[in-house]
């Protein structure tokens, strides 16, 4: 179990993690999500000894990360955003030096294990070339594959799919669910929504530098308001009528941003003429009416009041 | 501590990556040749062929310290090209142990780039087939040791590549030319001569020049282990200041 507790990071005046307390569960996949400076990466290093929170504690398998981070070290393997493979190495040789430092096994399984997860994301002909002449994406995988082929007690994987193409992503997925099928605790930080949804058993939401809901997508899609969506665009540099939307008991919030405007609502479907036909005699000029169900994305929204862009 | 079975792989690593930069070997090998056998045969013409041998161990240091010093960059571009120093410092290995790692491995290659050159030297001197080759070998590491440390130690505060270099030449400026390699310390103003004699290569070239003369090695040898020790002790607390957590 990961414990986050009132943990914080502080870099000159900035507040780069704030008051974040959350726990992890083992074996779970945790998926967390927000935009790119959200402090998801400040996370996972102060979890991976390389930062000192400035506040709080954290605590991995009951173990102070400043206090025995050696014995953290030895549970946790990241895989970075931007790939840390030595340029100048080949794939082969910048995983079975990974191995060597982060596990006990023997040459003979050191090196199975590095064919295999090679073979696995279709590196195994290239394991000799130098990682600095690969593309982004075989990089990507040779950055990923460390973890892969390490199988720590905490894997964590910063933007696992970045750079990858649609089935890359899909293998990456499913390597990543095996993992924790054996047992590792996962967090996978993102800023993806189908990666968060489709990945993860629960999602825990960052928005600068702080936790903002946490939950199983399901869940977290289940307590946004109303279960439905409606997205409006009106006419640009038009006051929007908030209240006139709020009238309706079927209305649980209303947002706008810019000429997006967001409703929260039940029972959309019947609803949705009287809307239209309420905004357009006070005036309001609609280009576009979009009724579907609460995604992700809408979650993000509906708890940060801007979009995960 | 229980990694120190983990020294070895950092070692390993560092030899590695030194071996990939066959361009890198090349010049340093060139670079000891064009010393070696150009400008110092073209003094030994000039003056005399004693004058050959008697700078011939300066070449080999001076590759000695090319190398240290590129166990410092490589350590720089870690941290602010490569961006690898965080990936290093999520490796279950203690921060000294780390560190003692790095400079180990930082001196494995020093050792390594001047090898030749040390055969050379040794079948000069008439030692190659001696057990006094192996002194010949301890010079040239108890000397890396200590460039090894400060050039780590640049590196930790170095923020661009430019203040590493130029740091880096006024140390190699110093410890060549404010040194025993081409002259004697007599010769050098009065003013000068501490510097001289407080200098590491000055101590590395007696050592190698006792070898000539087949006397002991064991106190120039004694004291360059001295600033080697405090330079190689600067470069694992720049470090550890650098790496900490």
């Amino acid at each position: 179990m990961i414990g986050f507790d009132k943990a914080g990071k502080r870099f000159g005046t900035l507040d780069a993690v704030k008051e974040f307390s959350m726990t992890i569960q083992d074996e779970e996949i945790l998926g967390l999500l927000g935009p790119n400076g959200a402090g998801k990466t400040t996370l996972m290093l102060m979890m991976g000894t390389v930062y000192r929170p400035t506040s709080g504690k954290i605590s991995v398998n009951g173990l102070d990360v400043v206090q025995h981070p050696n014995d953290v070290r030895k549970m946790i393997g990241i895989a970075f955003q931007d790939p840390r493979v030595d340029g100048i190495l080949g794939a082969f040789d910048v995983l079975n030096w990974h191995l060597k430092m982060t596990t006990n096994l023997d040459k003979v399984e050191r090196e199975d294990r590095v064919e295999k997860v090679l073979r696995a994301v279709d590196l195994w002909d290239a394991r000799n070339k130098r990682t600095w002449l690969m593309s982004g994406g075989m990089r990507k995988k040779v950055e990923d594959c460390k973890v892969l082929a390490q199988r720590p007690k905490i894997a964590v994987f910063d933007e696992p799919t970045a750079f990858l193409d649609v089935p890359s992503r899909l293998l990456m997925w499913k390597m990543i669910r095996e993992l924790r099928d054996e047992g590792s605790t996962v967090i996978v930080a993102t800023n993806m929504m189908d990666e968060a949804e489709r990945l993860s058993d629960r999602v825990a939401i960052v928005n600068l530098g702080k936790l903002v809901a946490i939950d199983a997508p399901e869940q977290l899609k289940g307590k946004t308001k109303g279960g439905e969506v409606l997205e409006l665009t009106v006419g640009n540099g038009q006051e929007f009528p908030r209240e006139c939307l709020t009238q309706f008991s079927e209305v649980q919030d209303v947002s706008q941003e810019n000429n997006k405007v967001t409703v929260y609502l039940s029972g959309g479907r019947l609803l949705l003429p009287k809307i239209v036909e309420t905004l357009t005699n006070r005036g309001v000029k609609i280009d576009s009416v979009h009724l579907k169900e609460v995604t992700l994305e809408d979650v993000f929204l509906n708890y940060t009041g801007h979009r995960l862009e | 501590m229980s990694s120190v079975h983990l020294i070895p792989r950092v070692i390993e690593r560092d030899v590695k990556i030194l071996f990939s930069d066959t361009f890198l070997i090349g010049i340093m090998f060139a670079n000891f040749c064009i010393d070696l056998f150009v400008t110092a045969a073209t003094f030994g013409n000039l003056i005399g062929s004693s004058y050959f041998l008697r700078i011939a161990p300066g070449s080999n240091l001076i590759t000695a310290m090319v190398a240290a010093f590129q166990s410092g960059r490589d350590i720089w571009r870690e941290k602010y090209i490569k961006d690898l120093a965080s990936y290093l410092l999520t490796l279950p290995i203690p921060r000294k142990v780390f560190a003692l790692s790095r400079i180990t491995g930082g001196v494995a290659r020093s050792v390594i780039a001047t090898f030749p050159g040390t055969l050379v030297i040794s079948y000069l001197y008439g030692i190659l087939f001696s057990p006094r080759l192996v002194e010949a070998f301890v010079i040239v590491a108890v000397f890396s040791l200590g460039i090894v440390g400060l050039s780590i130690a640049v590196s930790a505060f170095a923020s661009t590549i430019e203040v590493f270099a130029t740091v880096r030449s006024a140390i190699q400026l110093y410890l060549s030319f404010l040194s025993t390699i081409f002259y004697d310390v007599s010769l050098f103003p009065v003013i000068v001569q501490p510097i001289v004699q407080t200098n590491p290569m000055t101590w590395a070239m007696q050592a190698f020049r006792a070898l000539q003369s087949q006397g002991s090695t064991l106190y120039p040898i004694s004291v360059l282990v001295g600033p080697s020790l405090a330079f190689a002790l600067l470069g694992a607390v720049c470090y550890l200041w650098y790496t900490r957590l």
